[in-house]
């Protein structure tokens, strides 16, 4: 059985695939999780190929797929209790590099870290070359709600690997309360 | 007043009021060149993994349209 797609729609989904898994990889705890997003999102994508509209943003719709069934999952499992504990045991191995630069492997293990609004925003801007405008319609929420979350996202980050700009290093246990706070 | 502040935030350890650190209150162009740098690393790294081949099987289940829509 066939799906009618409009012109050009299979050839651009499977350009968009390695972005799209990348911002899965952001948000799922785990590769194999964020696979199965990705081929969940691939499943309703296909289920409601009607439901795009040619030469609207593809990408934007396919994202905003993805995350949907991300939260609504999320919300199913309630998982993110475990996220703060796998936080928190990610959290002792960051440190910083003597020359202020860090080792990728502690910066992904502090990326991991943060809220999954503060990982899908950084990812989308920081990485997938989305506009705030195109973030902003793929998180459902206002331009400037973008801006101030890759703003907190990015101060946040630099707290956890211990890169502040003069100030002291936030106490973990302070951290991670604030962790608890903004899930 | 201002001292009040301050020995609430030391007692609450929240961040400095808004105003009060200047450039310090939001990263540095430095760490945010490194956040760019590292999130941009960290997502070539998923993006040159190759595309399994169930997504591709999945994706041959569409029939194009040709030409200009209709």
């Amino acid at each position: 059985m066939t799906v009618q797609a409009p012109a050009n729609f299979k050839s651009d989904l499977i350009e968009l695939l390695p972005s799209l898994r990348a911002f899965a990889r952001s948000l799922a705890r785990n590769p194999a999780q964020a696979d199965d997003l990705v081929q969940d999102t691939l499943v309703k994508a296909l289920a409601n190929v009607e439901r795009f509209e040619p030469g609207t943003n593809l990408r934007a719709w396919l994202f905003t797929i993805l995350r949907n069934h991300y939260y609504s999952q999320l919300r199913k499992a309630k998982r993110e209790v475990e996220d703060v504990e796998g936080r928190y045991a990610a959290r002792l191995s960051a440190r910083p590099e003597q020359d202020g630069s860090v080792d990728l492997e502690d910066f992904k293990a502090a990326f991991a870290q943060l809220a999954p609004d503060h990982r899908e925003v950084l990812t989308l801007v920081g990485a997938s070359g989305c506009s705030y405008e195109e973030a902003a319609q793929i998180c459902q929420c206002a331009v400037g709600t973008i801006k101030s979350r890759v703003n907190r996202a990015r101060k946040k980050l630099t707290e956890i690997l211990g890169l502040e700009d003069g100030e002291a290093i936030v106490p973990s246990e302070t951290a991670l309360a604030q962790d608890a706070a903004s899930v | 007043m201002r001292r009040k502040d301050e020995m609430e935030n030391m007692v609450t350890k929240k961040s400095p009021p808004r105003n009060g650190g200047g450039a310090a209150k939001s990263a540095s162009s430095a760490n945010k060149a490194l956040i760019a740098r590292n999130l941009r690393m960290a997502f070539g790294e998923v993006t040159s993994e190759p595309i399994p081949d169930e997504w591709l099987t999945l994706l041959s289940k569409i029939d194009e349209k040709t030409g200009g829509g209709q």
